[in-house]
C-alpha cells in the first residue's frame, strides 16, 4: 500500500515539474503575448495542482495535506482570474499580435457595424 | 524517493532558469510580468516537494502565503499596465 502511494506521488509530482519545464520552453518560443499568457497558466494550474497534490500523498499528518489541498484550491481559483485581468491589460495597451492570429475579439467595432440606436 | 524528489527539484530549477531568461531578454512590462509567475509558480512547486524530501510540514504554509503573493502581484502589475495603455 505504502508503495502504491509512493509512486503515484513520485508520478505526479515528475508530471507537474514536467509540465512546468514545457511552459517555460514555451515562454521562450511563442510568438506574442498572449501566445506566452496562454502558455504561462499552465503550469501555473495544471503544474502547480500535480506537485501539491503529489506532496499532498506524502506530507505527516493529515492537517498539512489539508492545508496543501487548499493551496490547490486558491491556485485554481486565482490563476484564471489574475490571467484574464492581464490579457484584458496587455490588450488595452495594444500589445503587438502575432501574424497568425486568427480573431481578435477585444477590437473596436468599425463604425459601419455599430447597432442603430433604437428610436 | 529522495532520487525522485531530487529529479524533480532539478526540473523546477531548469523551470526557473528559462523563465528568468525569458525576464532578462527585452520584452513588454507584461512578458516579464508572467515570466516572474512562472518562477513563483515553480517555487511553490518546489516548497511543496522540499515539505515531503524533509518531512518538515512548516514548508506548507510558505506554499500557501506563494500563491496568494503571485495573485496580488499580477493583479498589481495588470492595473499598472492597463492604466497606462489608455
Amino acid at each position: 500500500m505504502n508503495t502504491v502511494v509512493d509512486v503515484a506521488s513520485s508520478v505526479l509530482m515528475l508530471a507537474g515539474a514536467v509540465i512546468a519545464v514545457i511552459a517555460a520552453f514555451g515562454l521562450l518560443r511563442l510568438p506574442d503575448v498572449f501566445a506566452r499568457m496562454h502558455v504561462a497558466t499552465k503550469p501555473a494550474t495544471l503544474g502547480v495542482t500535480l506537485c501539491l497534490a503529489g506532496a499532498a500523498l506524502r506530507v505527516p499528518g493529515a492537517s498539512t495535506a489539508t492545508k496543501l489541498v487548499l493551496a490547490i484550491v486558491f491556485q485554481l481559483v486565482t490563476t484564471p482570474a489574475a490571467g484574464h485581468l492581464l490579457g484584458r491589460a496587455a490588450h488595452a495597451a495594444r500589445a503587438p499580435m502575432s501574424s497568425h492570429t486568427v480573431i481578435d475579439e477585444l477590437r473596436p467595432l468599425p463604425p459601419s457595424t455599430e447597432v442603430e440606436p433604437s428610436p | 524517493m529522495n532520487v525522485v524528489t531530487a529529479a524533480v527539484l532539478g526540473l523546477l530549477a531548469l523551470a526557473s532558469v528559462l523563465c528568468v531568461v525569458r525576464a532578462i531578454i527585452p520584452g513588454s512590462t507584461v512578458d516579464r510580468a508572467i515570466a516572474l509567475d512562472g518562477v513563483v509558480s515553480a517555487i511553490i512547486c518546489a516548497v511543496a516537494v522540499a515539505a515531503v524530501r524533509t518531512g518538515n510540514s512548516t514548508y506548507v504554509d510558505i506554499a500557501l502565503v506563494g500563491g496568494l503573493l503571485g495573485f496580488l502581484t499580477l493583479s498589481t502589475v495588470a492595473r499598472y499596465v492597463g492604466r497606462r495603455g489608455q
